[in-house]
Order: structure tokens, then sequence, then C-alpha cells
């Protein structure tokens, strides 16, 4: 399969401040990735970059092969949404469109109309007196219609409901199966994403500490809990990447590993109960506040 | 399609701001100056400057125009290069429309002696001294200086921020008083005058070329370094 | 929309599970089309490739088949193969289990025989 992105050794710098350092993965044609991470993590920072709409401090970074700042072969395959888009104030939906209908090549018309009608957007109304969330819808119709080989959503539902979130979720899913394309998608409700991705990448504090394939990740972690002393026994020689709670004599820690027999036979004669992690779970652990998530390396 | 046209034609959208906006301005403050010269009857020729709305108007266009769609268009993967030729040409078109329009109602106001109260608002002396041909050029160049004026104002601010606009016209402030201080210091100021009588409106709307050039270009350049 | 509820294992295994357990229900008789992997996908939300990586496992065991330009049938034999290998893995999910955590309480084999007795009654 051919790479879509491809990006080496990135590195974005604003003076002291390093938002994106050293970071290099890759994408293959037709994949559905998520890139996660808190916020001010860099991810929109690496995503604007892969749009040539901000210039790297260093590294390399090659979209379709080839470099895209002002390469319109490149450009014109890529349709990034971004919850920072701005419209012209005095344009109405339909114009926003329209504009849209004549820079994309792959734009379908009938698609677009069907999903205005689906995230109930006026046609007529302008930009400027939308709602956050039909500014969203406007972004998500313009993403999806746009069909692009290469389509990038960032935080694309600020201010959408779980209804409309979901709308878009099925009209994804239903669209990629049809024209299947690839799709990078950030946000930070990663439980409503995480089925619907096929490879995953983590950023915290402008590094990449996870990338995998989304199903690798599921029961690659495990939580357990009980009697601290208990517990500290138990982690001994296991890749602990948070200890999240302790509480009087009582405390949890969160090991990457899938469990085998024999742990769960050792923590059954400690006492200790033995819960699965979820990939929000997992990322809220590798990236949380007391996290020592960097110092495990994933195979 | 070209990709630069499409750029002009996301422009053309934008109606309100190019062509409707700048004639109700002009047209508005034509209006006044024609209920003036009804009151008085006429009896007094009247000249005005109420022309210099629209140059002034196509001035903060040249500005906002370049905020307002920039990031629009670089959002859906527009090349830089693609948005700068699409809003220079849309710049071209609509200054050479205007040149048009205004020469038509200069002639109207010609043929009607001046609007039947001798009100000069389109055709004012000196200003329209030249050919047909010297006149629409006369328009269409100080246009256009206008637009890129603006347009580069507005790309110094898109590329350096505040603090890029604040040195830029801080230079300029330094510039423009060096130059009145030395004109003054060695009694260059008639020479000055001098030379500008001696020009007619067409030519020095010819000298302004160079400064146009230099405007095209620096926002030029500035805009293919500028990010989101 | 339907949604798989256990996001702590790899989703295409239950995609195969799901399959499997309509196959012993007999919700799909052997020799009939399942659906395909995009209504799989958007059924239960879940990225297509990880639909079909669910779909191939089963085909990889024999228990679904491809029809060039249809789709995928249920083999025949499929539900025999499905139950053997569920009853394995009911052994060692549920019944080893359950034999440690009689041992841990003291439940001797006979007992733990006269409690199965009386949850069947």
């Amino acid at each position: 399969m051919s790479k879509v992105v491809d990006i080496h050794n990135l590195t974005k710098s604003y003076g002291k401040d390093i938002a994106v350092k050293d970071v290099s993965f890759s994408i293959e044609s037709n994949k559905i990735c998520g890139l996660l991470g808190r916020n001010g993590a860099g991810k929109t920072t690496i995503m604007h970059m892969i749009t040539a709409q901000l210039f790297p401090t260093s590294g390399d970074l090659k979209i379709f092969d080839e470099r895209p700042y002002e390469n319109r072969d490149v450009l014109n395959k890529i349709c990034f949404i971004k919850e920072s888009q701005k419209y012209p104030p005095n344009f109405c939906v339909h114009d926003v469109l329209e504009v849209a209908a004549t820079l994309f090549p792959n734009w379908d018309q009938r698609f677009a109309k069907r999903l205005l009608k689906d995230f109930n957007l006026p046609r007529k109304r302008r930009i400027k007196k939308l709602s956050r969330g039909m500014l969203s819808s406007v972004g998500i119709i313009i993403g999806l219609a746009s069909r692009a080989p290469l389509t990038i959503f960032d935080e694309p539902y600020l201010g959408l409901d779980a209804v409309a979130r979901n709308l878009f979720y099925n009209h994804l899913i239903e669209d990629y199966a049809d024209h299947p394309r690839t799709i990078l998608l950030s946000t930070h409700l990663i439980d409503e994403v995480s089925k619907i991705l096929e490879q995953v990448m983590v950023i915290d504090k402008g590094e990449l500490i996870i990338n995998e394939e989304a199903d690798s990740l599921r029961g690659s972690a495990y939580a357990v809990a009980g009697l601290a002393t208990k517990v500290d026994a138990f982690i001994q020689g296991k890749k602990v990447i948070n200890k999240p709670h302790s509480l009087g004599g009582f405390t949890s820690a969160v090991i990457m590993d899938t469990p085998k027999f024999e742990d769960r036979k050792q923590a059954d004669l400690l006492g200790l109960n033995i819960t699965s992690v979820s990939i929000q779970e997992l990322i809220v652990h590798l990236t949380g506040g007391n996290s020592q998530g960097k110092a495990v390396e994933l195979q | 399609m070209n990709p630069a046209i499409n750029v002009m034609k996301m422009h053309f959208k934008e109606k309100w701001s190019w062509f409707f906006a700048p004639w109700i301005i002009l047209l508005s403050s034509f209006l006044i100056n024609l209920f003036v010269g009804y009151l008085t009857s006429g009896d007094e020729p009247i000249y005005t400057g109420g022309l210099c709305s629209i140059f002034a108007y196509m001035l903060v266009l040249g500005i906002v125009t370049l905020t307002h769609m920039f990031h629009f268009a670089i959002g859906l993967s527009v090349r830089r290069n693609d948005f700068y030729l699409g809003t220079s040409g849309m710049f071209f078109v609509v200054s050479a429309g205007i040149a048009v329009l205004l020469l038509l109602f200069a002639f109207f106001e010609t043929t009607s002696g001046g609007w039947g109260v001798q009100l000069h608002f389109f055709h004012l002396p000196y200003l329209n001294d030249g050919s047909l041909i010297e006149q629409f050029l006369l328009y269409f160049v100080a246009m256009l200086n206008m637009f890129f004026l603006g347009f580069m104002v507005s790309s110094i601010y898109q590329r350096f921020g505040q603090y890029g606009l604040f040195v830029f016209f801080g230079a300029l402030l330094v510039l423009f008083s060096c130059g009145t201080f030395l004109c003054t210091y060695y009694g260059w100021w008639m020479d000055v005058f001098h030379w500008i009588g001696q020009h007619t409106a067409f030519g020095l709307s010819m000298w302004t070329l160079p400064f146009l050039v230099i405007y095209i270009i620096v926002s030029y350049l500035f805009i293919r370094r500028t990010t989101v | 929309m339907n949604t798989l509820t256990d996001d702590s294992r790899p989703i295409f295994l239950q995609i195969a599970e799901q399959i499997e357990d309509d196959i012993i229900k007999g919700g799909l008789p052997e020799e009939s089309q399942v659906p395909s992997t995009n209504q799989f996908a958007s059924f239960y939300q879940i990225n297509p490739a990880t639909a079909a990586k669910g779909v191939n496992l089963l085909v990889d065991q024999g228990i679904l088949y491809k029809k060039r330009g249809i789709g995928m049938f249920v083999t025949k034999g499929a539900r025999e193969i499905v139950m053997k290998k569920r009853r394995e893995q009911f052994y060692e999910q549920y019944v080893i289990k359950m034999k440690q955590e009689a041992e841990k309480l003291g439940i001797t084999a006979e007992e733990l025989k006269e409690m199965i007795m009386k949850g069947e009654e």
C-alpha cells in the first residue's frame, strides 16, 4: 500500500516553545486514523503542517509522495476541516458550499444536498448568523462531500449534540465504505470514535507516544486494584504506566500488557482486582498528569 | 477550471462588499450634493471631492478582503499563488469596471450641464483634462494603487502581526519626516510644487506606477510565506 | 444503531463472535448469505476494515466462505465447527475457573455436581 502521509522527524518550535518534537509517522492509503491527545498537545499544529498552512521548523514531510507547500496536485487532494476554520461572514451556507464545489475535484453535489438536509442547515442563512453547532455542520458537510483522497477533521463537532455527532459517524462510515479514502480524525471524544479508527496515534506534549493499530490497543493494558502493599508486590517487574488512585491503604495501577493466565492467578492470590482498560482510559493514563507514559515503548 | 479563476469567482460572491457598498456610498454622497445643487437652484457651480469616497473605500476593501478571504481559501486547500493571482485579477477587473463607470457618469455630467445644477461631481477640472484613454488610465491606476496598498498593508499584518504593522508605519513615518525635513532644510519645496504643477493629472498617476509595482511585489512575497 | 459493548477486546474478535452466535442460534442458517462488511460496519458503527478482519477470521476457520462477486456465505457444517469451538472455550473459560474457585472455597467435586443439578431444577 502506498503512503499518503509520510513524516520524518517533524519539529515545530516557536522560539523556545516546542509545539511538535521530532514526530515521525506514516499513514497508508484508505485508512481511518485517529490523532489523539490532550488539548494543546500539538495535534492541530501537525495537521496544519500536513496541509502546508504552517511551515515546519525542521524535518521532512511528504504527502502523496510530494511536498505539499504550494503544490497544487497535492493540495487538490486534501480537505482539511478544522474547528477554527474561518468563513467569509457575509456568505450564506449555500455560497460556501458552492465555492467548495469548485475547489474539490471529487465534490458530490447530491451528497452535499443530502447532508444539508440531514444536518438541518438553512441554505440561505448567513455564516455570521449561524450557531456554533451549525458552523461545525458546514465543515462536516464540506469534509464529507469533498471526498478528498486525504480528508482531515480536526475536532469537527464543537457545539454538536450526540444526535448530530452520530449522524456524522454514520455518514462517514457509509460513505467511506462506498468511497474509500484516507481519513485523519482528531478529537477528544475518544470513546465515540475509537471503533471507527483503524490506526491510533497519540500525541503528548508534542511527542508521538503511541502509533498502533486500534484493535491491538484494545486489551493491551489492564488495571489492578487492592491493598497498596499487595499492588506494589504485583507490579514488580511489570510495565506500570500510571498509578492513578490511592486511597488510604488501597491503590490501583495500570499495566501495559495483556493479562496472562499467570497474572490473573497471581492477582487472585494477592486478593487484587483486575479490570480491563478501554482505549480512552489507556490514553488518559498515558497522557495524564502523573503518567510515566513516555517510558513506555510499544512494540 | 483554473484555480485562480475559482478564487475570482469566490470574490464575486461577496457582491455586497465589491459591487453594492462602494456605489451606495458614492451615490448617496452624489445625491446629497445634487440636493444641495437644487437648493441653490444651480446659480453657483459646485465642486466636490465626493469622488474620493470610492477610492478610500477600495483601500479598506483591499485590507479587509485579505483577512476575510485568505483564511477561508487557504483552509479549503487553495494555493497561496492561486489566491494571490485570483485576488489580483479581481482587483484589475473591478478597477477597470469602476473606471469605465466613472467615465460614463462624467459623460452624463458634462452633457447634462452638471445634472442641470452645475454640479461637478464626476467630471472635475484638472482630473478630467486628458483624453478619454488618459482619463481611464488615471482612474484605473489610482484604483489599483488603493487596492494593492490595502492588500500590502494587510499582508504585512497577516505575515508579521501587529508588531509588523507597527514597524512598517514607524518606518514610513521616519521616512516621511526625513523627506519633509530635507525639503525644508534645502528649500526644495518650491521645486517640488513646481514639478507637480508641471504634470497633468494623468502624468502624475503614471508616476505612481513604481509604487504600485512595489505594492504588488511586496504583498506577493508576504502572502507566499503567510501561515494560518 | 447497535453497539458493541466491550472496548477492552479487539473488535474484529467481537464481530466474529457475533456471527458465530447468530450461526448457533439459527439466525444465520448454513448456506445463507452473511451481511457484507460494509453492512456490518454501518450497523455497529465500526471501521469496515475491522469488520472485514472479523469476517476473514471465520473464513480462515472454514465457518464462512466467499462466493466471488456475490458475498460471504455460511459453510455447510459451520454450526458443528462453531459448537465444537465454543464447547472447548466453555471448558477453558468457565469450568476450569469454576473448579479453581470451588477449590478456594473448599467445595468438593461432589458438592459442585450437586449444585449444578440444583441449578437445573
